[in-house]
């Protein structure tokens, strides 16, 4: 994979299928669609110390938020289905304009696949070696945050 | 910055601060603004939790962002929360608390309030 960076944008060139598909599945991911990764993506300002705060922040803020997050997902989920091929390599380009809609997308990936799959410190310190879905979900949180540092390192939040 | 993000406004949901209507009788709303002074005055703490997934470089630069911090003391902040699984970094008003919580939770930190005392 090459990566070329300009004003503009970003391109990811000479992508390998393998990277695409991680890449496809990064909207996916993002989806808080089971009560864990539900939790952790939309927490409460107390935790459960004040739970009427908690009910009333989970009816009235956690929706606007969805709202929110949604926007970013759907600015990479475009830029995801614009990938082109050129034989067996694949190209994504990612304009300057949305490097935070990814950034944020990058980082909901990362922590709904932590919450879903019980990812911890010593996971991602390659202190504990896995197999199976828990390893494929640490090999996606390690490509999605080089991704993210990559993209951080040249945005502002 | 994408347009939905510069569009996003923080909403306040304040539990007790509730509007008091200049029709209110007098005693109701000298009981409420004492109720209101109170809370108030009580200091609150946000707090940022530890998680194994977010970025230390991310997590410092969303310090930076929201709370305005130095690179140095954003990173200080990072760091304790990364050695010792929580750090506070704001103390005040609950009302600007609860902005700061929210603003936090836009970024994905995992974030709380408390009472200071």
């Amino acid at each position: 994979m090459e990566i070329r960076t300009s004003e503009a944008e970003w391109e990811f060139a000479d992508m390998d299928p393998l990277i695409v598909e991680l890449l496809r599945g990064l909207p996916a991911c993002a989806d808080p669609d089971d009560e864990v990764s539900r939790k952790r993506i939309f927490s409460t300002p107390t935790a459960g110390g004040d739970p009427q705060a908690d009910s009333e922040w989970r009816e009235e803020v956690e929706p606007e938020m969805r709202e929110f997050f949604q926007t970013h997902v759907d600015v990479v989920a475009a830029d995801v289905a614009a990938i082109r091929q050129n034989g067996e390599a694949f190209t994504l380009n990612i304009p300057a304009a949305n490097g935070r809609a990814w950034i944020h997308t990058l980082n909901q990936a990362r922590l709904a696949l932590g919450a879903r799959h019980g990812v911890t410190d010593d996971d991602t310190a390659g202190r504990r070696r896995h197999r199976g879905p828990k390893a494929f979900a640490i090999m996606q949180i390690d490509f999605y945050g080089m991704l993210l540092s990559l993209l951080l390192s040249r945005t502002e939040l | 910055m994408t347009e939905a993000t510069e569009s996003f406004e923080p909403m306040l949901r304040i539990r007790g601060m509730k509007p008091v209507s200049a029709a209110s009788g007098g005693d109701v709303l000298t009981e409420e603004k004492t109720r209101t002074r109170e809370l108030l005055d009580i200091p609150w703490n946000v707090v940022v939790h530890n998680d194994p997934i977010n970025l230390m470089e991310y997590v410092t630069k969303v310090f930076m962002a929201v709370l305005g911090f130095s690179r140095q003391k954003a990173e200080v902040h990072m760091l304790e929360v990364h050695q010792k699984g929580r750090s506070i970094v704001w103390n005040g008003t609950r009302e600007r608390a609860e902005l700061y919580v929210q603003q936090l939770h836009t970024y994905l930190l995992l974030a709380t309030m408390e009472k200071a005392c």
